[in-house]
């Protein structure tokens, strides 16, 4: 299963078939249109200052992309609807790759930071440092991420994933992130319960199975205290969720 | 820690934060101590309701009122989303008879300025549509609103200490300290505490402090236990109490000794929070100061709520929980000097009235404290 239709993501043969000769890339900053199935939509070919993109007048018309005429202004960008259209440039270090893209999701990377470099299908591929976050007005609210990853990976690279210790959620059912459990932790809540009235961590569909334990973790770090001197959180009926006529004794109460 | 302060408040749920908070922006130098945490005892383990209907026309009504327009900017004011929404209410009649109680009230709060309506069971519907259609209507209140009570206590507290309160969690108050017969401070298990005021905000656990200087307070605990489902998309438009409710609080010799939900209190009272799950409560027992929930009365507050409200059948229970509310013989609070014992201020014994009151007592109480 392979493919586009199948699976919402290019395969390689896909990919390979829109992506620029090397070379060009080597030259500098160039659209990457990844654009393969026959739709109709052209908002690509007026975003294009230089006159770079052509769908023509039968709109399902895959865009063509003269790669002389782009200049890897980026601009293209932003005006697909369908996020498929990065920018790649082989052309500022010898062994680096600058690798453009939508990123739709909050919170936004930093500058500097280091993130996950993943493919078309969220694999991760590499690690790779943000060169730049374009939240500019005439990016209209989908911000434009710039990573520099080795050369070897630009084909692949074509979105990314936070790897900050705050991304991480202790608490599934009410997303609770490690960093707000740490934050109650520093204000003084010194149990699961405290920990719980500040965050809602445990207040969830499991009723804490599942982080009561990464929690007391937590707190015992933060508290120089063994894990086993965390006091555990109050269990209350019912062990199982249950349905409000089976607890009622209705006819369904088998 | 400074061993002097104005105001020592004791006591960190919704009622002692809110007069931390009131006490604090009035300029005082104000020290709350729980020998817990914000919000541990029964602030932690309660509903969020904010119902004007319920209350007795009279000074009990008159203070809600005023606490109900307090709580139209409080979230603004204490730069805290305490999860206030002016939803409205519903007080759901099952039978004529009923009705007529609710008819008998509405008169009556109708005179002291609250509009409450009392709509059939078809024109109930058409803004409740998961209500029963064989119950007899409801009497509905547009005053009526809800709010998260763990966060209104949280969001107090933090404002307080902006204000520059001190907000001191985990001490535990052993006595009051007295001398030339006035109250000046606290022992607590790390040291005395000496202050002009000390308000004491304890509910449930309110009497101990005062059995040593002979005064009895009638604060008992009554446990009502709550269950809390799945969250669920938005299907309940208000709060929603049933007549029960009323019956069990105002009228407890028309209760049926021999009938289990009327032995156990249970009058329904459902809400639904900003995160979805459903709080279907409640009952209304005394069993001292055992928080434990009990299959008995899970499953009386279960079929209660499945009578009103039939289609909530087949929706999960995650969780139930029991807290103790602190009951008067009169159904209302404590508040005030205390005769024979100046420097003490009582802020206790609101039973299901506690969020309701709880600005409008810290408001007041601040006043005292001249």
């Amino acid at each position: 299963m392979e493919g586009v239709k199948l699976t919402g993501a290019l395969s390689a043969a896909e990919a390979a078939s829109v992506f620029p000769p090397n070379e060009r890339a080597e030259r500098g900053p160039v659209a990457v249109i990844e654009c393969v199935q026959q739709i109709p939509c052209n908002p690509c070919e007026k975003a294009c200052p230089f006159g770079a993109i052509e769908v023509g007048p039968d709109i399902t018309n895959l865009p063509r992309l003269d790669l002389d005429k782009c200049q890897g202004c980026g601009l293209c960008l932003s005006k697909c609807p369908g996020l498929a259209i990065f920018l790649v440039d082989a052309s500022k270090s010898a062994t680096e790759a600058l690798v453009m893209f939508p990123y739709e999701y909050l919170p936004l990377p930093a500058a500097d930071e280091i993130v996950d470099g993943v493919d078309r299908t969220g694999r991760f591929v590499t690690k790779a440092r943000v060169v730049k976050v374009d939240t500019g007005a005439q990016r209209e609210g989908t911000a434009i991420v710039t990573l520099a990853v080795p050369k070897q990976y630009m084909h692949d690279v074509r979105s990314m994933r936070l790897v900050a210790p705050g991304e991480v959620f202790l608490c599934r059912c009410c997303e609770v992130s490690e960093t707000e459990v740490r934050q109650a932790v520093r204000e003084g809540a010194k149990t699961v319960v405290a920990v719980k009235m500040r965050t809602r961590a445990g207040m969830g569909l499991c009723q804490g199975r599942t982080c009561r334990r990464l929690i007391s973790r937590v707190i015992a770090e933060e508290t120089g205290q063994s894990p086993a001197d965390i006091l555990p959180p109050t269990s209350r009926a019912p062990v199982r969720t249950l349905s409000l006529e089976a607890l009622a004794g209705g006819d369904d109460n088998e | 820690m400074s061993n002097k302060a104005e105001v020592i408040v004791i006591g960190g749920g919704v009622i002692g934060t809110s007069v931390a908070y009131y006490a604090a922006k009035a300029g005082k130098r104000v020290v709350l101590l729980d020998r817990g945490d914000i919000a541990a005892g029964t602030s932690g383990a309660c509903d969020g309701f904010i119902i004007m209907q319920s209350k007795n026309p009279g000074p009990h009504l008159d203070l809600a009122m005023q606490s109900a327009a307090l709580y139209r900017t409080l979230a603004a004011e204490l730069d805290y989303d305490i999860e206030y929404m002016p939803c409205g209410g519903m007080i759901v009649a099952e039978s004529e008879k009923q009705a007529q109680l609710l008819q008998g009230l509405i008169a009556k709060q109708k005179q002291a300025g609250l509009q409450v309506e009392l709509l059939p069971i078809a024109q109930a519907r058409q803004s409740e549509p998961l209500l029963a259609a064989d119950l007899w209507g409801a009497a509905y209140c547009a005053n009526d609103a809800q709010v998260n009570p763990i966060r209104l206590a949280q969001g107090f507290a933090q404002a307080a200490r902006r204000l520059g309160a001190q907000i001191r969690p985990g001490v535990e108050v052993q006595a009051l300290l007295e001398e030339n017969g006035r109250v000046c401070g606290v022992k607590t298990g790390q040291g005395e505490l000496r202050a002009d005021y000390v308000v004491n905000a304890t509910g449930v656990w309110a009497p101990t402090l005062l059995s040593p200087f002979g005064i009895e307070l009638p604060i008992k605990p009554r446990r009502g236990q709550i269950l809390v489902t799945e969250p669920l998309p938005p299907m309940l438009n208000h709060v929603l109490l049933c007549a029960c409710y009323l019956i069990a609080k105002y009228h407890p010799e028309e209760l049926d000794p021999t009938d289990r939900q009327h032995r156990l209190g249970v009058g329904l009272a459902v809400e639904q929070t900003a995160h979805g799950s459903l709080l279907i409560g409640s009952t209304r027992e005394f069993a001292g100061f055992d928080r434990k929930t009990t299959l008995a009365g899970i499953e009386a507050v279960a079929q209660h709520a499945r009578r009103i409200l039939p289609a909530l059948a087949k929706v999960n229970i995650i969780r139930t929980f029991a807290g103790l509310r602190p009951h008067t013989p009169d159904g209302l609070p404590i508040l005030g000097p205390v005769e024979g014992l100046p420097g003490l201020i009582m802020a206790a014994g609101h039973e299901g009235d506690g969020i309701a009151l709880a600005p409008i007592t810290g408001q007041k109480v601040a006043e005292y404290l001249k």
